[in-house]
């Protein structure tokens, strides 16, 4: 059967990463094809949109493999995790620092060496840090434009810039636009939304974020109404940027917004209060790390239904549920300095995780 | 078009083969190339495609039928093509690819270009290669040197036999 290339194309583009690698033995052309960056462009933006990855999550293991993640399923309409498979990541006792689009910057105990992790490619790159940042904040962009991922490491007065593309370093000094004559400002976890990584201040009542189209630090608008609580926190939510806040004194109670989709929508609308701290979203419901009933347990929450379930057998360590997604995007193999393979280990049947 | 004049217009179909298909209008223009054809009046006679064969052209009318037969339902709509496409082996959704192409039938195209990915999910190389016809232009050194970089995506993939 001979079909034509751009059909063939469009049914490579609806292949998992696992199949695209192994078919790039088929034949010279389909490794022209599957390395080509307008293939991998249009695959990831594939995943974007398409709804393959929605329940899928990268969960650190607690016991069996300390240093390992479990790549897990949120059946729908089911209390189930199904564990599908267990994935290395680069190091050992790994601290996840932040996440965008398949990507995961993940870094060792020292945080001086820090690894671009593609979980789905089981490829990674190290870099290392030619300064301090033991107490930076880190976000992942996605640069539309020139397709580019870069690194954001911030510190209180400069943050830093790595470039994939250019696989390099731009130190900057940090400016923006600020309301407080202070620029000691330190930020919570950094959040990859719309390839944007946003960042709330841990001490002050502001969110900023990297704009990787113009490579400026920027500061944005909140809702008005956040006059009685002392901090916001971000999550991604449906595709979204969340905030939440407790509200007041009150710590059981949280107000949520979410802001308009795309970079320069500013536009928040308040979604709820709820009496949970939400992780993110699977489908209409809301994860929720919990104390009860064990420690590091989780709970989802069905607003629709006002019904709480607990997964009793999944406890949730560090960083806890990493969104996956399947991408063929970095490290490419040009940059010479990639490791692969060596840190996959086959499937293991399912098995559930116990004290 | 015909449509306005209350009575359901009948095309004419030709196949490669030569067998005719009546359809309805309104089914056969979820074909943009026929409904082009439609809309330039060019659609009088009997309408001739070149590049479906008439077990292809039959198998895509039945699509059109049931699936316009099927009001603006999403789900249900998917859960038709998925029976739909069930019980198709592997050249018949070939063939139906590229008619689905040639028709310029977007619907058509994803559900069987999706479920030929679902089905190439778990084969071997060789078993692409012997479906889609495709001669192996590796040198021996060349194709153990990909093989090598990828070697953890051969894990769990269907052992090559000729099924």
């Amino acid at each position: 059967m001979d079909l034509p290339i751009e059909v063939i194309e469009i049914v490579l583009l609806k292949l998992s990463v696992k199949s695209l690698l192994r078919f790039k033995s088929v034949c010279k052309s389909w490794n022209i094809l599957i390395s080509d960056p307008v293939f991998v462009c249009k695959h990831h933006l594939r995943q974007l949109q398409s709804k393959d990855s929605e329940n899928l999550f990268l969960l650190k293991n607690s016991k069996v493999n300390s240093y390992g993640f479990s790549l897990v399923k949120f059946e729908k309409n089911g209390r189930k995790i199904q564990t599908l498979q267990q994935v290395f990541g680069p190091y050992l006792w790994a601290t996840v620092l932040c996440f965008c689009e398949g990507l995961i910057l993940i870094s060792d105990l020292s945080n001086e060496n820090f690894a671009l992790w593609n979980p789905s490619t089981r490829t990674h790159t190290i870099f290392h840090a030619t300064f301090y940042c033991r107490e930076a904040a880190f976000g992942i962009c996605h640069d539309p434009i020139t397709d580019d991922f870069k690194v954001v490491i911030v510190k209180s007065y400069d943050y830093s810039v790595y470039s994939c593309n250019n696989n390099s370093w731009t130190m900057l000094e940090k400016r923006y636009e600020t309301k407080c004559s202070d620029y000691r400002v330190e930020y919570g976890l950094g959040v990859c939304v719309d390839g944007v990584s946003y960042w709330a201040s841990t001490d002050e009542l502001q969110i900023v974020y990297y704009d990787p189209r113009d490579d400026n630090f920027k500061i944005l608008e909140k809702p008005e109404i956040l006059i009685d609580t002392k901090s916001i926190h971000l999550v991604e939510l449906m595709g979204c940027l969340g905030m939440y806040c407790y509200k007041g004194s009150d710590e059981t109670s949280v107000r949520i917004w979410t802001k308009g989709k795309g970079i320069d929508n500013h536009s928040w609308n308040e979604l709820s209060t709820w009496r949970i701290e939400p992780q993110c979203l699977v489908g209409n419901e809301i994860v929720i790390r919990t104390n009860e009933p064990k420690d590091d347990g989780l709970v989802v929450y069905n607003p629709c239904k006002n019904t709480f379930d607990a997964f009793e057998e999944i406890k949730v360590f560090g960083f806890g549920l990493v969104p996956y997604m399947e991408t063929l995007f970095f490290p490419v193999e040009k940059s010479g300095r990639i490791i692969t393979g060596e840190f996959g280990f086959p499937i293991e049947k399912p098995e559930t995780m116990e004290d | 078009m015909a449509a306005e004049t209350g009575t359901p217009t009948t095309l004419t179909l030709k196949s490669n083969d030569d067998e005719l298909f009546s359809v309805a209008e309104s089914a056969a223009i979820l074909s943009v190339t026929i409904r082009n054809m439609v809309e330039d009046g060019c659609a009088g006679g009997v309408i001739p495609l070149d590049n479906v064969d008439g077990k292809t052209l039959a198998s895509v009318i039945t699509y059109m039928n049931g699936i316009s037969a099927i009001p603006a339902d999403e789900e249900k709509k998917k859960s038709y093509r998925d029976k739909f496409l069930s019980d198709k082996d592997f050249e018949t959704l070939a063939d139906m690819v590229l008619a689905a192409n040639y028709l310029n039938m977007s619907c058509l195209m994803d559900a069987v270009s999706a479920k030929i990915a679902q089905v190439m999910e778990k084969k071997s190389v060789g078993w692409v290669r012997r479906k889609f016809g495709i001669e192996n232009d590796y040198t021996p050194e060349e194709e153990a040197a990909v093989k090598e970089e990828h070697k953890w995506t051969f894990e769990g993939v269907e052992t090559d036999d000729d099924n």
